[in-house]
């Protein structure tokens, strides 16, 4: 199996499992009866990730069939400190958010979330925030 | 840190493009080099010099050489 092939294989499993993922979700909320936001809302992430992950492979398999090599020792680098700088901004945002949260919400009349939404809105913030931020920083500007 | 990738390049009429593809890495990768933007790792530098028929050490000049 060639290099092309596996990765197609890779995508093609990460979507099987993204699917599977979604429709267990969705189904045990349904056969559950309940109405909780964040179910819909995870499944609504769920399948954002779906999409760029196919917009991803397709991007890839477009530069690999052109001869553009994939594995770049540069944009390794530069992903590697994306994801670097991404991880540590994201983890403090959501330590931010979860201190707003947990101290500055905690004696006012303000409908304070449930755990789950509260950990579903910390961890849908960190997600976005550090894909924001690794999109922005590994576009190919600067040194690594 | 400056480079004679770009000299040397012009010795045997090859472009950037060329150059990346002979060693397997981005155009892009080459242009950073050549403008002492990215450091790269001894084993590209290698096959660089290698291409280029020109010793690691030759093709880098330090500032403090």
């Amino acid at each position: 199996m060639d290099k092309r092939m596996r990765f197609r294989a890779f995508v093609g499993i990460l979507a099987a499992v993204i699917i599977v993922g979604v429709l267990f979700v969705e189904g045990s909320a349904f056969a559950a009866d309940t109405e909780n936001w964040a179910v819909v809302a995870s499944a609504v992430i769920l399948v954002a990730i779906a999409l760029a992950a196919a917009l991803v492979a397709r991007k890839r398999l477009k530069e690999t069939k052109s001869g553009i090599p994939s594995e770049d020792e540069r944009s390794t680098a530069l992903k590697m400190r994306a994801g670097y700088l991404s991880f540590f901004v994201s983890m403090y945002l959501c330590m931010a958010l979860g201190w707003i949260f947990l101290v500055l919400l905690e004696d006012t009349t303000t409908d304070f979330p449930a755990v789950g939404e509260l950990m579903f809105i910390l961890v849908a913030a960190m997600g976005t925030t550090y894909l924001v931020i690794w999109t922005a920083v590994s576009r190919g500007k600067g040194t690594p | 840190m400056k480079t004679r990738i770009k000299e040397l390049r012009a010795r045997y009429d090859m472009t950037q493009d060329d150059l990346a593809r002979k060693i397997g890495v981005r155009r892009e990768t080459i242009l950073f080099i050549e403008n002492g933007k990215y450091i790269p790792s001894l084993k590209l530098a290698h096959d660089i010099a290698k291409v280029l028929k020109i010793t690691v050490d030759e093709l880098f000049i330090f500032e403090d050489d």
